[in-house]
């Protein structure tokens, strides 16, 4: 047996053992279960679809919410418990989209953008592959902030990296509240097609390299 | 700045766009104003969800991913627990069953399936009619003179009355009449 496997049969025994303290009322049992899932859930599940931080935490409140109530109805069948909960977080997050007229909430996709650099929840994720995936993100964003207008880049630092309030942003910027409103608007428009365009770039350079083999 | 407060107040007087990013419509001051409420509480009010720029908002999201990959700290997850806790309904564990009762009740229907095909396919003495008075020989000689047309047909009849009289007697002692 390979060492991978090995540690996928001391993961499947950790789970299993957990999950059954879990179906008999032991919450400490089902809190390691979330401990150990729960940010994946949220990074790769829940924020790409709804693409609004709030939104997402509460769909993750609600999906371990089911889990825990329905954790008699869950047989494992050889694959991970992640993937089950996964399942029912693409349900919440489609359950979100659904009303979002309704309650108002600003939500998105980011999917389709992060498609190429973030793999999904059915894929693998090591803390390796992860922190690779995110390089791989923040060199992308890097380049797409440096082809920007330097005004609008610097709304986008302000508001997002150094996480300022608005008010604060537009201080620094020397400009009234309104102007900044507009301006970080026009920035993540700018910003947008800017990430398009590389992505259109990325795709020619992968279908010349096929081409060329 | 008061979250009660109108963002369109804010809009008023821009400053420094002229000349440098270009003009303003009032198209795009919706927009700005729609995306300040998203990024700022979340939800965009209903008058501007008409102009709300998803693709803006969605640039935002992929910012903010990109900083931290989407990573829950600790205090967040404990608190997200908590709310789970406090709202979930879970099942009551159910008690360890004896084996046996685990079967009580299969058995118990097959049983009485058992039982209710023999009722229907198992002839019943009790249902069967009494044993009736076999004819004496006098009457079938009467009934075979009868058919051969050489006795008179009162023979007959007194042969069939007498018999009769013995049919309805062991039906009364049957049926209690």
């Amino acid at each position: 047996m390979r060492s991978d496997d090995l540690q996928s049969e001391a993961r499947r025994r950790w789970e299993d053992e957990r999950l059954q303290r879990a179906r008999s009322g032991d919450r400490a049992a089902f809190g390691e279960l979330y401990r150990e899932y729960a940010p994946a859930i949220f990074a790769r599940v829940l924020l790409p679809r709804l693409g609004n931080r709030a939104a997402a935490e509460d769909a993750l409140a609600e999906t371990f919410r089911t889990a825990l109530e329905r954790l008699h109805q869950y047989e494992s069948r050889g694959v991970s418990f992640y993937f089950w909960l996964a399942r029912v977080a693409v349900n919440k997050a489609t359950d979100m989209h659904r009303v979002k007229q309704r309650t108002g909430r600003a939500l998105t996709s980011l999917e389709e953008m992060l498609g190429p650099i973030v793999s999904g929840p059915d894929a693998p994720h090591t803390l390796l592959e992860q922190e690779r995936e995110l390089a791989a993100l923040r060199a992308r964003m890097g380049a797409a902030l440096d082809a920007l207008n330097p005004r609008y880049r610097r709304a986008i630092e302000l508001r997002f990296f150094d996480e300022r309030e608005r008010q604060d942003c537009a201080d620094l910027m020397e400009v009234k509240l309104g102007t900044f409103d507009v301006l970080i608007l026009r920035a993540l428009k700018a910003l947008r097609r800017e990430l398009e365009r590389d992505a259109g770039r990325a795709e020619g350079e992968g279908a010349m390299m096929d081409g060329e083999e | 700045m008061s979250d009660e407060r109108d963002i369109d107040d804010e809009l008023e007087g821009l400053d420094g766009l002229d000349g440098f990013d270009g003009a303003l419509d009032p198209d795009e001051l919706a927009e700005a104003a729609a995306l300040a409420r998203a990024l700022e509480r979340g939800t965009v009010p209903a008058e501007l969800r008409e102009v709300f720029p998803e693709d803006a908002f969605e640039a935002a999201g992929l910012v903010a991913y990109s900083r931290d990959g989407g990573a829950l700290d600790d205090a967040r997850l404990d608190a997200i627990f908590e709310t789970v806790l406090a709202e979930a309904r879970p099942r009551e564990p159910e008690p360890e069953v004896p084996w046996w009762r685990r079967w009580i009740l299969p058995l118990g229907f097959v049983g009485a399936t058992a039982a209710a095909l023999a009722l229907v396919l198992v002839p019943s003495e009790a249902g069967l009619p009494s044993a009736l008075p076999t004819p004496d020989v006098a009457l079938l000689r009467a009934q075979a003179a009868a058919a051969r047309g050489d006795e008179e047909r009162r023979a007959l009849d007194a042969a069939m009355g007498a018999y009769r009289g013995e049919v309805l007697a062991a039906l009364g002692d049957r049926y209690g009449r």
